[in-house]
């Protein structure tokens, strides 16, 4: 059995990627995210989602953990471009091939078949979800909390959001760890979370007893660190020197993820144009670009 | 240093005060052990000390609560905490960074001390609780109990005039209590600061205490030192279902003056009252405590030659061969990591030997899915919270028989006997999760017992309990004993594993130590020694006095004045 919790604490290592500052790093999470709902071609998709790989070698991220990242993407992929396949509901549709056809069980049904539209469109929306899960995975696996918590505050993000939002990452390995519990629980008293009809009861069953653990835990923990005389926005030192420090570094970053800004640029003008709301014959070369890339 | 002046606190939505008519004050170098039955307010107490109340948790307070001259009202939490520190039951609860030194200097930090300063104080805070050459080591790779020191390390830093100890070592194996109490003395022998501990576990820092302030239902029913306690107040302690030491029990009950806190004193006071015979005969044997042929009984638990490790791990249970008899009473007992849990989930079935066999009834599980054996073995976890999902009492009692598919009229009766039986009938249609701790491990025992399983096993039940609650629970599991219900639970105390087990296992490091009567296993001082166990005091007391040991302190103390054994009154 393999022990989840473990695969699930942030690593602590003094590397390039570890160093870079936090702001920095939700700053381009962020950015890529918006990036990656922008962008509609599948090979930008897929050069994006390589660009998110290149943080974990630099970062040193151990192989239990890669080994748990691959798993996650396998099945979003998967999960993603199955769904879509059957279900893809645009036209034009070309089925690649037939699950049950339109006479299955006797019944004048539309039958169910894998639409090659809905396999692309698929692989389109698993490789936006895998590149940002790729990314926030990263900068979890590769930022202490503490550090997470002032750099969501210096964000100007409410302290209480701020603060739940830590709280729930900190207590990400436990909740694993109770989830795990909690369907050992619902199995010992004969009933089967994970039977595919019981999913919606599975859910709320499993949810009451997670989040008041979580409750009564993140009101513990709020004790704890205001029992400590952490303020929000008062001053504090750190003796390990400043965490929240822009080096050059994470200058270049951020100003590398402001290449979002054109992107969307070239997405809306492109929209306005096939879409007969706005054209300028100078902008010509913008709308070939987002044509091909975007 | 500490001036409470309480006339009323009601949480939001309840009519009853959780606290009524508290005054006392507390000075410097004090240790004031707050005590008294679940639900009686203590926790409530400590919130107001350390100003939680009114500043984080709602509710009406009437009164005052003055640290230092500065009324804990009008000062702001946050520089509340230079005055009084706080450590809750649960490491894992409290704990915020990865690493021991950022834990231990986040307090000093946010009072934007000088670094050299912050330095200083984490040196010294971890000099303190004997945590120095764990600075630079990840929190997440230390043990439960050196966790727990590194959190008193992060409040010590802040270097607060009063201490807040709520149960610190509740949650902790035996090793971990051990380390935690030895940290608590050392501190409390400073007598730099006060100290205030609230503590179920009576018996194990009644020394630690100059003063005791017993609460009832809201209120202060006790507020003396210690002599005076237990001189004059044992009664209260039996009333209100409060554990004593068992060393001042047995004087109690004996009717001698002394009030001996150690094994070592009891016994000299002991050797010093008692006359010694002239001709010693064999000590008879201690009174038939718990005791059961289990040869007489067919087996319900076999195991045979199990090994078990976690992926990338190794090897958690290393041949673990055990029979377990129909009716028995289980204890497993043993350090974290010693394989307990693991153990116990492999007698259900969720986790699968690598190697090896577990029977059930003499039917090999080996290859059976857990759900296969519902309805005949039952679990209840260490968090009995996690096993609550329903909206009620009610509905979570009758949530396994619902899907055992019994019949409604028949989980209609199998609901209210459970209830009644554990004493739940009142709350039936309360949600379960707004229960307390140990309400809660109730409405858990009763949504498996409803199921009427023949194995119940449990995973720390007494943990978080007070006495009242462990011996009613562990009284019931006697009565289910009676009709065959084998019982297996895993526990860190002593003596309630002496006092109601049939049968003590001590796990060390995925192998069996230990195995057979209570009795037998804690007179075995090598192997305890092997452990970090600490065997009860009555234990110890009759092997001082050459008895045959006995189970609890009433019969150690029948025994002594009926002249069983070398000693008379």
């Amino acid at each position: 059995m393999v022990d989840v919790k473990r695969f699930l604490e942030p690593t602590l290592k003094n590397t390039l990627v570890h160093r870079i500052d936090p702001r920095t790093k939700l700053i381009v999470l962020i950015m890529v995210s918006i990036v990656s709902i922008t962008i509609d071609n599948p090979t930008s998709l897929v050069g994006l989602f390589a660009l998110s790989l290149i943080g974990y070698p630099l970062a040193r991220i151990p192989g239990k953990n890669i080994k748990l990242l691959v798993i996650l993407l396998a099945l979003l992929i998967w999960g993603t471009i199955y769904s879509q396949a059957l279900f893809y509901q645009l036209h034009p549709r070309t089925i690649l091939f037939t699950i049950l056809d339109e006479n299955a069980f006797g019944l004048k049904w539309e039958g169910l078949h894998v639409f090659a539209e809905g396999i692309e469109y698929g692989a389109v929306q698993s490789m936006r979800l895998s590149t940002t899960t790729t990314l926030a995975l990263l900068v979890y696996w590769t930022t202490d909390p503490s550090a997470m918590l002032s750099a969501l505050i210096a964000l100007k993000v409410p302290y209480g959001l701020a603060f739940m939002v830590i709280t729930a990452l900190r207590f990400v390995p436990l909740l694993i760890g109770e989830a795990v519990t909690v369907f050992r629980a619902q199995r010992l008293k004969g009933y089967a979370p994970f039977k595919p009809t019981n999913g919606f009861r599975t859910i709320f069953l499993a949810l009451v007893p997670i989040l008041a653990n979580c409750i009564r835990r993140a009101a513990k923990l709020a004790v704890s660190v205001e029992g400590r005389s952490f303020q929000p926005h008062a001053p504090r030192t750190s003796f390990k020197g400043n965490r929240l420090d822009f080096k050059p570094l994470d200058k270049l970053l951020i100003a590398g993820s402001f290449l979002a800004l054109p992107v969307l640029f070239g997405k809306l003008v492109y929209w306005l144009y096939t879409n007969n709301i706005l054209y300028f014959s100078e902008l010509r070369w913008v709308y070939a670009f987002a044509e091909k890339y975007i | 240093m500490i001036d409470v002046d309480i006339a009323s606190f009601t949480y939001p939505g309840q009519f009853k005060a959780a606290l009524k008519d508290i005054r006392f004050r507390i000075t410097p170098g004090e240790c004031v052990l707050i005590a008294g039955p679940t639900g009686c307010g203590k926790s409530t107490l400590l919130k107001c000390l350390n100003g939680i109340i009114p500043h984080a948790s709602e509710g009406t307070l009437a009164g005052t609560v003055h640290m230092n001259g500065s009324d804990t009202q009008t000062v702001p939490l946050a520089r509340m905490a230079g005055m009084v520190g706080m450590v809750q039951q649960n490491p894992d609860d409290q704990i915020f960074s990865l690493v021991v030194e950022d834990e231990v200097g986040f307090g000093p930090e946010n009072l934007c001390l000088p670094v050299a300063e912050i330095d200083r104080r984490i040196d010294t805070a971890l000099s303190q609780v004997g945590m120095q050459p764990y600075r630079k080591h990840r929190v997440d790779a230390l043990s439960g109990g050196q966790r727990q020191r590194i959190v008193i390390a992060s409040i010590l830093a802040m270097q607060p005039a009063v201490l807040l100890l709520d149960e610190p070592a509740s949650q902790l194996d035996p090793k971990g209590a051990r380390e935690i109490l030895s940290v608590m003395a050392r501190l409390s022998a400073e007598s730099k600061r006060a100290m205030v501990l609230v503590e179920h576990r009576i018996h194990e820092v009644a020394h630690l205490a100059n003063r005791f302030i017993i609460m009832d239902q809201g209120r202060i029913v006790l507020d003396a030192d210690r002599q005076t306690v237990f001189q004059k107040h044992i009664d209260l302690f039996h009333h209100l279902g409060l554990r004593l030491p068992e060393t001042v029990e047995l004087f109690h009950r004996l009717d001698l003056d002394d009030q001996p806190l150690t094994t070592d004193d009891a016994l000299t006071a002991l050797r010093k009252n008692l006359k010694r015979k002239d001709e010693p005969r064999h000590a008879a044997p201690g009174r038939a405590a718990p005791d059961m042929k289990t040869g007489d009984r067919p087996p319900a638990i076999t195991i045979d030659d199990l090994w078990f490790a976690y992926e990338g791990q190794n090897w958690t249970l290393k041949g673990v061969s055990l029979g377990i008899s129909q009716g028995e009473i289980v204890a497993l007992l043993g350090n974290n990591g010693s394989g307990k849990s693991t153990l116990l989930l492999q007698m259900c079935g969720i986790l699968k030997p690598a190697r090896g066999e577990v029977s059930i009834f003499g039917g090999c599980i080996t290859h059976k899915k857990p759900e296969s054996l519902v309805g005949d073995v039952a679990v209840v976890f260490q968090d009995p919270g996690l096993m609550l999902c329903c909206d009620t009492v009610e509905k979570e009692t009758a949530f396994g028989p619902g899907n055992l598919n019994v019949a409604p009229a028949e989980i209609d009766k199998r609901v209210r006997e459970t209830l009644t039986v554990m004493t739940l009938s009142d709350m039936a249609a309360k949600a379960p999760q707004s229960l307390s701790g140990g309400q809660r491990l109730r409405a858990a025992v009763a949504s498996v017992l409803s199921m009427q399983p023949r194995i119940v096993l449990l995973d720390e039940p007494t943990s978080g309990q007070d006495r009242r609650n462990i011996k009613g629970f562990m009284e019931h599991l006697k009565t289910l004993s009676g009709e065959g219900i084998t019982s297996v639970f895993i526990t860190h105390d002593m003596e309630t594993a002496l006092e109601f087990a049939h049968r003590i296992i001590i796990l060390d490091h995925g192998t069996i130590l230990a195995d057979g009567k209570p009795a037998t296993i804690f007179a075995d001082g090598d192997t305890i020694a092997q452990t970090s166990l600490k065997p009860p005091q009555t234990m110890a007391l009759c092997a001082g006095l050459g008895l045959s040991p006995s189970f609890c302190v009433a019969e150690l103390a029948d025994r002594i004045r009926r002249g069983d054994g070398p000693w008379l009154m």
